[in-house]
């Protein structure tokens, strides 16, 4: 269980996050959602404890704050939503970063396991500099799985954050890594995920919290909070819910409508 | 881009593609190989003609050495293959450090100020020493410079830092420009300090800011080693924490890494070893730079391999570098800073040609 409770953040004088609270699960996929600006990358920063924040943001029992950075790579491992690396590294230097929590190592074939998992079998020594954004993408969330590999340890459930993992992935691709999110948290993981792309948090998310002006709007099953009306005031525009005829009732498609007026 | 190919040759089936650390290991076994030779040979050449092999034969063979050969080897020649080994490490170490810290293959303590305010301590601490009383001024001509240039390089690399650094990101641009004006405001104190000198003092400073090693005796390797030393023996424990730097910090802060803790002692480590070599050495250029990315294009940029073996291409450079200044205009010397600058200057230039496209402001 992850549970921030009353998170206050101010960046540059100015309230971002004015008193969010949010939880996820273990064992479920967990979708952060809302307009450009809302809070949800602050929100999530705030969580891995990039960001100063009034509040207490708990893993477990443990307020983070009073874990050992060692101690919470160990646990959790985070995707940032944009990363650009100094030096030339090979994508497999890259992706064995992830292992340098790990306090026994891990096997030397852990990585290039890692990458066929995202789809970048063969890519390992390529330099992480000549790769696509998409393909960037996807290294780098392979470095962030060889960190919680398994996703239930001795201290209990591990927990990935990930912030829009796969805004810039083809569609294929996208399929793909929220299959692999879902299964992560089928087997016991966490998973807190940033997400624009609305069908795609309908059909993967198990929760959804909808952040909308620094503050939480909703938050529940995506059948609570992807509604006609959560949606069209979060996003200021009018927004309709469909149940998809060919598979009725299991995922939903926000059409737009046209704007009134 | 025209960086080395990665993928294992027939020769060697075991290579993992994009695993570097096989040949990163025989590159340093050849380093060691090529210190060990540039050691013997520096040794063995100079203004004297004094041979070093006629020196060990007469060893061998129980004979007494000539007092003037012994002194000329012992003495002189030594003590600058030390101090050269000592300042070639700590000046590759410290640019590698310091890229490594900023994120930016264009950081070098002598390029952004660093190395000016390093300066500007050992020049405090000559020209402010001769108001000393007397009885005080030889203990502390020895102690004082090096710890002088120390406190000069670490408050400039702070401040460089704060200046450059924010929100874990930092700016080439800013990085460089505001290393131009603390080396400028820098050079500009030590000016008015120099207008303070006498003669002898004057003299002194000259020949060290153009960079040498000349002087060196076991006295002078005595002070710095001890700092040089310390600075180098804290790099492999930066080694691992400066590869997930390179990730940015927040990321390098999500893989356990301390990451202030290792801003820090980075910092610290660069000073010490920027400090005390330019206590000895004067300003000798480019090793910082040139060294690390040389090793880089050969062997990539991990860390735990490109600090020792920039430790050891550095000091194989700079005894090189002496051994062109001894020699090219013997019996007289051409001070080494001039040597590398030459030699560094147009590499220098091509390494920004390269990276243009790190430099987009
Ligand atoms: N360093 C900063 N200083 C001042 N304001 C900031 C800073 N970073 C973000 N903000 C502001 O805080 C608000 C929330 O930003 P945040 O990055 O959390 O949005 P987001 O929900 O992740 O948006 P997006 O969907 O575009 O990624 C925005 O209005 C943004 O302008
Ligand atoms: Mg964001």
């Amino acid at each position: 269980m992850l549970s921030a409770t009353d998170i206050e953040v101010s960046l540059a004088g100015t309230p971002v996050l004015k008193g969010v609270s949010f939880h996820a699960q273990a064992g479920h996929v967990t979708a952060i959602v809302g307009p450009n600006g809302s809070g949800k990358t602050t929100l999530l920063r705030a969580m891995t404890g990039d960001l100063p924040y009034r509040g207490t943001v708990r893993l477990g029992e443990a307020d983070i704050a009073a874990i050992p950075g060692w101690q919470l790579a160990a646990q959790r491992a985070v995707l940032p939503q944009a990363s650009r690396i100094a030096f030339p590294f090979t994508v497999l230097e890259i992706v064995r970063l992830g292992m340098m929590a790990s306090a026994e190592p891990p096997p030397e074939r852990r990585a290039s396991e890692a990458l066929a998992r995202v789809g970048l079998a063969g890519f390992e020594g390529r330099f992480y500099q000549e790769l696509s954004g998409g393909e960037q993408q996807r290294a780098q969330l392979a470095r962030v799985l060889t960190q919680v590999w398994d996703p239930v340890g001795p201290e209990g459930p591990r927990w990935l954050f990930l912030d829009e993992p796969v805004s810039s992935l083809d569609i294929a691709h996208q399929l793909d890594v929220m299959d692999l999110l879902g299964d992560y948290a089928a087997r016991g993981g966490g998973v807190i995920a940033v997400m624009h792309d609305l069908n795609l948090t309908a059909m993967y998310a198990d929760a959804v919290a909808m952040l909308a002006g620094g503050r939480t709007m909703a938050q529940g099953a995506p059948s609570v909070v992807l509604t006609d009306t959560t949606l069209s005031a979060a996003y200021g525009c009018d927004l309709r819910v469909n149940a998809a005829p060919d598979a009725p009732a299991t995922y939903l498609l926000p059409h737009m409508a046209r704007r009134a007026g | 881009m025209a960086f080395a190919v990665t993928s294992g040759s027939a020769a060697e089936p075991e290579v993992t593609p994009g695993d570097r650390s096989k040949r990163a290991r025989r590159v340093i076994a050849a380093l060691v190989v090529l210190l060990v030779c540039t050691s013997i040979a520096s040794l063995a050449v100079g203004a004297s003609g004094t041979s070093l092999w006629g020196a060990l034969g007469q060893l061998l063979r129980g004979e007494e050495i000539p007092q003037r050969e012994a002194v000329i080897l012992v003495d002189i020649r030594m003590p600058r293959l030390v101090i050269g080994v000592l300042v070639g490490a700590s000046l590759a170490v410290s640019g590698a450090v310091m890229q490594g810290l900023f994120r930016n293959p264009l950081a070098d303590p002598g390029l952004v100020g660093v190395g000016a305010g390093a300066g500007l301590g050992a020049i405090s601490a000559i020209v402010l020493g001769g108001f000393l009383p007397v009885a005080l001024q030889a203990w502390l001509s020895y102690y004082l410079v090096p710890v002088a240039a120390f406190f000069g390089g670490w408050i400039t690399t702070i401040l460089l830092y704060r200046i450059s650094t924010s929100r874990g990101r930092t700016s080439v641009a800013v990085m460089l420009l505001g290393g131009i004006a603390i080396g400028a405001l820098a050079g500009a104190v030590s000016g008015i300090l120099i207008y303070m000198a006498d003669d002898a003092q004057l003299r002194d400073l000259t020949f060290w800011g153009l960079g040498s090693i000349a002087g060196a005796t076991w006295d002078k390797a005595l002070v710095a080693g001890p700092l040089i030393v310390l600075a180098l023996a804290a790099t492999p424990f930066l080694a691992r924490s400066l590869n997930g730097l390179a990730l940015g910090e927040a990321p390098a802060a999500h893989l356990g890494i301390p990451v202030q803790r290792m801003k820090n002692i980075a910092i610290l480590a660069v000073a010490a070893a920027t400090g005390a070599a330019v206590a000895v050495s004067g300003g000798i250029g480019f090793i910082g730079i040139v060294v690390p990315h040389l090793l880089r294009l050969l062997i990539g940029p991990d860390h735990r391999y490109l600090l020792p073996a920039a430790a050891l291409l550095g000091a194989s450079l700079l005894i090189l570098a002496d051994m062109i200044s001894r020699s090219i205009i013997a019996p007289a010397e051409l001070p080494i800073g001039i040597v590398t600058a030459t030699l560094g200057g147009p590499f220098f230039l091509w390494i920004l040609l390269r990276n243009r496209s790190l430099l987009d402001l």
